[in-house]
């Protein structure tokens, strides 16, 4: 062993090889990592000490042949041995790896171990080869470029040695049975390769050169790859932010023009990203390993974008043609929908520390199909001021309260869990006051019970299903405080005067890829005939939008590309529109479920109570009305559905007997909770409100504030679910989508460091024999004697 | 002579058994730490009437989601520590097999009152919780009350030996 650490080429050897491998524990040990991946970092240690021995075995003389071979002109050898390393293998490989797209039928494999398809990935192992066979030994100037240039092919090389390290041991196996197994050897070969050809480099420049500037110019090489990515990651950050502008269409006014290629290049890394726990083999291999990771980190700030979200930006920019609505986060192929609601009970009482009335809400659920895996799917609406504050479901005879989590992890858990068949249930908004109950799984003809709290301050029907329950009819309407905001009830309404606004109108015509834009015009026109409208105005959309008047639309410069943005078009109407009109919003499209739907668009949707709808212009000149708070179709009309509105101090509601929630004061910017929960619930819809139209807190902290206050929010969703595996996957993914930002709010009661005590047990020591030595010099001192 | 090589083996022992009981407690399986900190969770329970629930990988977590008991929580420096400082310093008093019952008698009491404090602990430092200066209130508190248990462990532990056995360290070097 002695020898080995005086011969200094094998010395180098070990600390060229410790560089990637120290590089891969240490990335396994920030990404986390399993039990097989340390098995293989000791496979690999093993294999890498087998290789070591072997080079301190070799005669002294050949090894410094080998090694000081740089003075001379290349043996036929070489040439030899570097086409077959550093191109045939490499190029194979990759191709090799690109023929196995697809495999095992899966449409998100992009390759065996990983996605290399991009072109870059050849054409650098081509350049790097080439790199490799030029040897100018009597142009020094040349030979340095090359060696920078050769350094930074390295960075290449030692990326794929790392990415293939847990395969050795697979390429092993490979080499017996199907000869294929050489190519995952291949970035090893390559890796030792180059590496002795860059020492031997290194020594004969630093002649010249001095070794100061080789090493300057070996770290600029090894970094030029890595920050030319960095470079590319960044403009593709900025792009994707600008992208998800035209998605959000809350600045509409400051939307920057988007590169499609960055774009696609962005949404390809989002997909698969949304994984519990790293795959058996470290990484996806739908995704370019490590580069995938980092640049989701890097150009997503770790945050995890819904699948949702990337269809909606695929349908926007590239024509997609998902049809959104039909997304549903249960497989129909798996699940059946003949589970119905036989009975609903409700038990209200009064909560005399909140000044409120608590109603639990009990749901008692059929199957009715004699096949198992049945689902309950229902939606029902709860009236302004009325909040979710618990939820259970009947687990095999146990109740099981359900958690507050937030809702795209909830979602994501559901849906897992309901294609694994085990037992969920979900309870979340899906639009403006609109709550979704989802409970599986039933077997044949079972009754299951579940149910949820709700806190309120008057009584009203809800409807669920076919079934009417009351819920606190019978109590007195409760006097309530609320902090900047009035909760007004029908007898309120009846004291206020009714208002008329005129309406405009609003024509948005699709002109994505697939669309007949002159048809579509042709279309208003006819409309516009029948009903007498001269004045209107046009919103020509593809993903950005276009105003031109009903007058003057044919001379609009129309190029029908990318998709359809509805969300964008509606949300400048509503916003733009005078407070002394309404708009009435007539979408002209041949493919509404490829639009991207206006969301979360009920706070600017509501200043216009005239109208709960926007319209979809069908072909007999009819129109289907569509819910702004939930995007739902409703029958077709003659004419817009108009209803009366009132004046409440320059706010204007609608007519009715449904409770109105009006904002009266000042909005405070941040949650602060107050001592009553139904204090707490308002002021939590109002900021949520508050946020969608631009301002008011983020997101992350109404989550945080809904978890506080145990209130369900539109960001949050009460969810049961059956084991403690299924609760530790639940809170790893809303970690996961919190991100870091979700770990401030978490105050951990840490101990003091180990070195912190160690210094109290000595001062400790300290203290108590010093006490002890002044005692007893005291004790011994002739004075006191 | 014998009696030292001796002592200087129980050192070595306890240096090697609190560093080896330190890395086992960084990477120990979840399952022992739900149990480990168990007490603290009944003690939080007891104290505020809060039901903590338990999430892999983080320890226990309120429900509001206003603090959490970890792994660091657990308060194992502080019991390695008080171990350490009563097995090396009183072994004098013991020969024999006795030796080795007190070194191991010093093992189980650290962790039973390091436990004990360590509920202490948390328990004074949930108030806090949502001050924006409560890492700082909460490594004072805890630094101060761990020199206060390790003190009066230590006076009582010496005052009980030196009243049994008549002698004192400090007393013969004086």
């Amino acid at each position: 062993m002695k020898k080995l650490f005086k011969n200094k080429p094998a010395l180098y050897l070990v600390g060229l090889i410790a560089v990637p491998f120290i590089w891969y524990l240490a990335a396994n040990l920030i990404n986390g990592s399993n039990a097989y991946t340390f098995a293989m970092a000791i496979v690999f240690a093993g294999i890498l000490a087998a290789l070591l021995l072997l080079v301190w075995k070799l005669p002294k003389g050949k090894l410094k042949e080998i090694l000081e071979e740089n003075e001379k002109h290349p043996k036929a050898a070489y040439y030899i041995i570097t086409v077959v390393i550093m191109l045939l293998l490499p190029l194979g490989g990759l191709s090799i790896n690109q023929g196995f797209t697809g495999f095992g039928g899966d449409n998100g494999t992009a390759g065996l171990f990983g996605d290399f398809s991009h072109p870059l990935f050849y054409i650098i192992a081509v350049i790097n080869g080439i790199l490799m066979l030029l040897h100018p030994a009597g142009n020094l100037r040349l030979r340095f470029l090359l060696f920078f240039l050769k350094a930074a092919g390295y960075t290449y090389i030692l990326y794929f040695l790392v990415v293939f390290i847990p395969m050795l041991p697979l390429g092993a196996v490979g080499i017996i049975f199907y000869g294929l197994g050489i190519f995952i050897w291949a970035p090893l070969a390559a890796s030792v390769w180059q590496g002795i050809h860059l020492y031997k480099e290194w020594a004969a420049l630093s002649r010249t050169w001095g070794h100061k500037r080789i090493a300057a110019a070996f770290a600029a090489g090894l970094l030029t790859l890595p920050i030319c990515m960095a470079g590319v990651f960044w403009g593709d950050k900025a792009n994707f932010y600008a992208a998800a502008e035209y998605l959000k269409g809350q600045n509409y006014e400051d939307l920057q023009p988007i590169s499609l290629t960055r774009l696609k290049r962005t949404l390809v890394n989002m997909k698969g990203d949304l994984q519990p726990t790293r795959g058996l083999m470290g990484f996806n291999n739908g995704n370019t390993p490590i580069i995938s990771d980092l640049y989701s980190r890097f150009v997503l700030d770790g945050r995890v974008v819904s699948q949702n979200n990337i269809m909606a930006l695929e349908n926007l920019f590239l024509d997609a043609g998902h049809d959104l609505s039909a997304v549903s986060i249960s497989d129909s192929a798996l699940v059946n929908n003949r589970v119905y609601l036989k009975d609903v009970s409700s038990n209200t009482v009064y909560d005399e520390d909140n000044n409120i009335y608590r109603t639990w809400v009990h749901l008692r659920l059929v199957n009715a199909a004699p096949v198992s895996n049945g689902e309950y799917v229902a939606a029902f609406r709860l009236p302004e001021g009325v909040y979710i504050s618990d939820y259970y479901l009947d687990v095999s005879g146990e109740r099981k309260m359900g958690i507050l989590a937030d809702r795209r992890a909830a979602l994501f858990t559901y849906s897992r869990i309901v294609n694994t068949r085990k037992d969920p249930g979900l309870l979340h908004y899906i639009g403006d006051n609109t709550v979704e109950l989802r409970v599986f799984p039933f077997f044949e003809k079972e009754e299951r019970t579940t149910g949820f709290e709700i806190i309120h301050s008057r009584g009203f029907d809800l409807k669920i299903d076919n079934l009417e329950v009351p819920i606190g009819k019978e109590l007195p309407p409760l006097d309530l405080k609320l902090d900047g905001a009035v909760l007004l009830g029908p007898e309120d309404k009846s004291k206020l005067k009714s208002v008329e606004r005129e309406p405009n109108y609003y024509f948005v015509v699709d002109c994505s890829k697939s669309s007949d834009t002159e048809w579509l015009i042709s279309q208003i026109e006819a409309y516009a005939g029948l009903n007498g409208i001269e004045d209107a105005k046009v919103l020509f959309a593809d993903y950005r939008v276009k105003v031109h008047n009903l007058a003057d639309m044919h001379e609009a410069d129309i190029k029908a590309d990318h998709g359809f943005n509805l969300n964008l078009a509606v949300r400048k109407i509503l916003d733009e529109e005078s407070s002394d009109s309404w708009p009435v919003i007539i979408v002209v499209t041949d493919n509404m479920p490829g639009a991207v739907f206006p969301r979360e668009i009920h706070p600017l949707s509501d200043k216009y109570p005239e109208s709960r709808y926007y319209y979809l212009l069908n072909h007999n000149l009819t129109l289907t009305p569509y819910t702004y708070g939930d995007n739902r179709a409703q029958s077709p009309v003659k004419a817009p559905i108009v209803s009366t509105v009132l004046d409440y101090n320059g706010t204007i509601v609608p007519a009715g007997d449904e409770p109105e929630l009006v904002v009266t004061g000042s909005i405070p910017y941040d949650y602060k909770a107050t001592g009553s929960q139904y204090n707490n619930a308002v002021l939590l819809e109002v900021l949520y409100k508050k946020s969608l139209t631009g301002g008011g807190p983020d997101s992350l902290e109404l989550i945080r504030s809904s978890f506080r206050s145990r209130i369900l929010t539109p960001l949050t969703a009460f969810i049961v679910v059956e084991t403690p595996q299924q609760e530790k996957e639940l809170l790893d993914v809303q970690e996961q989508i919190l991100n870091s930002s979700f770990e401030p709010a978490l105050v951990t009661l840490d101990e003091p460091p180990l070195l912190a005590c160690a210094l109290a047990a000595l001062a400790v020591l300290w203290v108590a024999c010093a006490g002890k030595r002044k005692r007893m010099r005291t004790i011994s001192s002739p004075a006191l004697r | 002579m014998k009696d030292r090589v001796e002592r200087y083996i129980y050192l070595a022992m306890t240096a090697i058994v609190c560093w080896h009981l330190a890395l086992w407690l960084r990477r120990a399986p979840d399952d022992v730490f739900r149990v480990l900190l168990y007490p603290h969770k009944m003690a939080v329970g007891i104290f505020y009437h809060m039901d903590l629930f338990y999430h892999a990988g983080t320890g226990y977590l309120a429900s509001d989601y206003g603090f959490a008991i970890g792994r660091e929580c657990l308060g194992s420096n502080f019991i390695l520590i008080l171990f350490a400082m009563n097995a090396c310093m009183f072994l004098k008093y013991f020969e024999g097999y006795r030796r080795a019952l007190w070194w191991f008698g010093c093992l189980a009491g650290a962790s039973a009152l390091g436990i004990s404090v360590s509920c202490i602990r948390i328990i004074g430092s949930i108030p806090f919780a949502g001050h924006p200066k409560f890492p700082m209130i909460h490594v004072i508190f805890g630094i101060s009350l761990y020199f206060s248990a390790l003190f009066l462990s230590y006076v009582s532990l010496r005052k009980y030996f030196e009243a049994k056995s008549g002698s004192d360290e400090c007393e013969k070097a004086v």
